[in-house]
């Protein structure tokens, strides 16, 4: 093996490994707060994919097409908040099985929505095209957009963990987090913080979006893939837990392409399964997860 | 709740649902089939094409191919005085999908003759289940090996891939001083057959295959393949998708990579709106499909008609003439022989040059046609004749 291999190999890791790490940080937020396995999070991310396709296929600027695509996250994500989980919670079904159904439900509703939208062709970006940004001569090439991908998301997650842990905003987060009940007796909105926490994954989920839509392409089947990538990467990395979500990405990624690349493409997913099956048997609160309570189960 | 938040909420659901009702009513196809009013008593055939998903691709353009047959046959007075209907199931290029398709046709429908599968997966699904009925399956363009054997009322206008494989190895070796080939191909009946074919014929013909790649359906991001692709070094690459949607991708995820090795692919790539869409980056690529004659009197007329009917250049243009012509050759038979499939099958096996396609139609005793092979290449976006293969 070359180095030029090693090093294209490398940055195949790192480009996907970054943009679903972002994706599951996304998720694993959602639940940290919500207690809800936000499985409609894959739809949220297509779904921005789409509005930035749609935007910038109807001519508008590429910033427009980016405020436009974050605002449409934002208002998916409310909508699915508002609508869906806080009157679960009012019932008190939230982390029973009726608020994975619902999400469930919302998942796939969000897919079908766009399958009759914008039809089952697979759509792609023309409008943004791609220049190589060569590196070590001309023999390995990164291109803008994928560099724009991978300092986008690592950025992206950079923020947010700052977030998390210097500003009041994380503090309220967290708070709510550790214990809702405690964090209203100490005066805390807990809803609001909920909501915006939901509101802040589906923001992520924009900008995953974009990127998405940029680098690959767009079919409404993806919706399921990405949320289970986001779903299985956060868990192995304990879900719930920032730094976790970006390892157990890395570590998904780095199993699957070397196993493409030494074995067989066809086992992708296989790779990736046996992955997490060993942590759901051997540490199922995954690398940075809390120990499950049994109070919580 | 009180009574107004009831009602209001009331009124939200009623719009929301009348929301999503609006967005899943499938929009109205501005180019869709023609469809004529049945005045008399209708004789009606069956098919099963991908008509949603990346297979729509080539599945609308042949579906329109066999509107336009259908509706010249019933403007000159139908079948002995019945209008022809064709009733369309969405195989979805899948094999699951053509399963119940064709299930819904044989059983619900009693449909005896059917035209299809477009994919390979969709005809092979199809063959058990037809053969078991003795219904007669004629596909346009499913090109798989398989299918040669897959029965005896299976009966197909495009030619096997055996062939088809074997020209791509010996354009590879021969014209394209090949020594190490690279195969990428989906994990669909029509890609694979045709990677097996062309593995072994490069084999034969003392070349090496230094990288053997696959993809799921479905699958975004092939970077992990080309990048052991590339560090295989290859001669040339036969690039085999079954649809233009992750070709077109797979073609950009090259470029990015910055692999400059010759490229070699079959007939799905090298549609004429394929091209038109993806040509910057298949500069040079050299693809291999049935051969057609553009040129020919009734050629030239179906393509016009084409065009000013449907507005725009028939991108799949052998597949679709063998749509247009199966429909006539279905009409001359139901003429003969009413709809018993047996006499059909025996009628079909005995044509020899059949005149009444847009070319020469002769099958063999499996039911494959014989039939010439065109090779082309892009060039400046643009698809160029390099030469025909005779077999």
């Amino acid at each position: 093996m070359t180095t030029d291999t090693i090093i294209e190999l490398a940055i195949t890791i790192l480009l996907s490994g970054s943009l679903f790490a972002l994706a599951a940080v996304g998720f694993t937020l959602a639940y940290r707060v919500t207690k809800i396995m936000h499985l409609a999070h894959g739809v949220v991310v297509l779904g921005s994919g789409y509005a930035f396709w749609w935007a910038l296929a109807r001519g508008s600027s590429f910033t427009f097409a980016v405020l436009f695509t974050l605002a449409s996250a934002l208002a998916m994500g409310w909508c699915m908040h508002t609508l869906v989980y806080e009157r679960l919670r009012r019932r008190g079904s939230v982390a029973t099985t009726m608020s994975l159904v619902a999400t469930l439900a919302l998942l796939m509703l969000g897919q079908n929505i766009l399958l009759a939208q914008f039809g089952s062709l697979t759509r792609s970006i023309t409008a943004v095209v791609a220049r190589p940004l060569f590196l070590l001569g001309d023999a390995v090439i990164v291109t803008t957009v994928q560099s724009a991908v991978i300092v986008v998301s690592l950025a992206s997650i950079f923020c947010v963990s700052l977030l998390l842990r210097r500003s009041r905003f994380g503090k309220r987060l967290r708070a709510v987090a550790d214990n809702a009940v405690v964090a209203q007796v100490i005066g805390i909105n807990v809803r609001r913080v909920r909501l915006s926490a939901l509101l802040l994954s589906s923001l992520l989920a924009g900008i995953v979006g974009i990127l998405y839509a940029l680098e690959f392409n767009l079919a409404p089947s993806h919706g399921t893939e990405i949320a289970i990538r986001s779903f299985s990467r956060a868990l192995i990395g304990g879900i719930g837990s920032v730094p976790g979500a970006v390892i157990g990405s890395f570590l998904i990624e780095t199993v699957e392409d070397l196993g493409a690349f030494f074995y067989s493409a066809g086992f992708k997913s296989v790779f990736s399964f046996a992955v997490v099956f060993v942590f759901l048997l051997f540490r199922p609160r995954g690398l940075f997860g809390e120990k499950v309570r049994r109070e919580d189960l | 709740m009180g009574k107004t938040t009831k009602i209001f909420w009331g009124i939200i659901a009623a719009l929301v649902l009348l929301g999503v009702l609006y967005l899943v009513m499938p929009p109205k196809e501005a180019n869709g089939p023609i469809t004529t009013v049945a005045s008399h008593a209708t004789l009606k055939i069956g098919s099963v094409i991908p008509l949603t998903g990346d297979g729509a691709a080539y599945g609308l353009p042949i579906q329109r191919a066999a509107s336009l047959a259908v509706n010249e046959i019933n403007l000159a007075g139908g079948i002995k005085g019945q209008s022809l209907e064709i009733l369309w199931e969405d195989g979805k290029c899948d094999a699951k999908e053509a399963t119940s398709a064709v299930r819904k046709l044989v059983s619900v429908d009693a449909m005896k003759i059917i035209l299809g599968g477009v994919c390979s997966s969709e005809t092979l699904a199809m063959a058990p289940i037809t053969e078991a009925e003795k219904v007669l399956v004629i596909s346009p363009s499913a090109t798989s090996p398989d299918i040669t054997t897959a029965g005896d009322f299976v009966f197909r206008t495009a030619p096997s891939d055996a062939l088809a494989g074997r020209i791509a190895a010996e354009y590879a070796s021969k014209k394209m001083n090949a020594k190490k080939a690279a195969v990428f191909s989906e994990t669909k009946d029509y890609t694979q057959g045709l990677r097996r074919v062309f593995k072994e014929s490069f084999a034969n013909l003392g070349g090496a295959i230094v990288a053997d790649e696959v993809y799921n359906t479905g699958d975004t991001n092939f970077r992990s393949q080309l990048v052991k692709i590339k560090a295989a070094n290859p001669d040339v690459l036969y690039l085999l998708p079954q649809t233009p949607a992750p070709g077109g991708l797979l073609l950009k995820q090259l470029k990015d990579l910055g692999l400059k090795t010759p490229l070699l692919t079959a007939e799905v790539l090298i549609g004429r709106d394929v091209v038109k869409e993806y040509g910057k980056n298949m500069d040079g690529m050299v693809g291999i499909e049935q051969y057609f004659d553009e040129q020919g009197e009734r050629a030239q007329k179906f393509l016009t008609t084409y065009k000013a009917t449907y507005n725009e250049e028939a991108p799949f243009p052998a597949f679709m003439a063998n749509m247009y012509s199966q429909v006539y050759l279905v009409k001359e038979a139901i003429e003969k022989f009413g709809q018993d499939t047996g006499k059909i099958r025996d009628y079909f096996l005995g044509l020899q040059g059949w005149e009444g396609a847009l070319g020469k139609l002769t099958f063999d005793t499996n039911g494959d046609p014989l039939s010439s092979y065109a090779v082309k290449k892009v060039e400046k976006g643009n698809l160029v004749d390099v030469e025909i293969y005779n077999p």
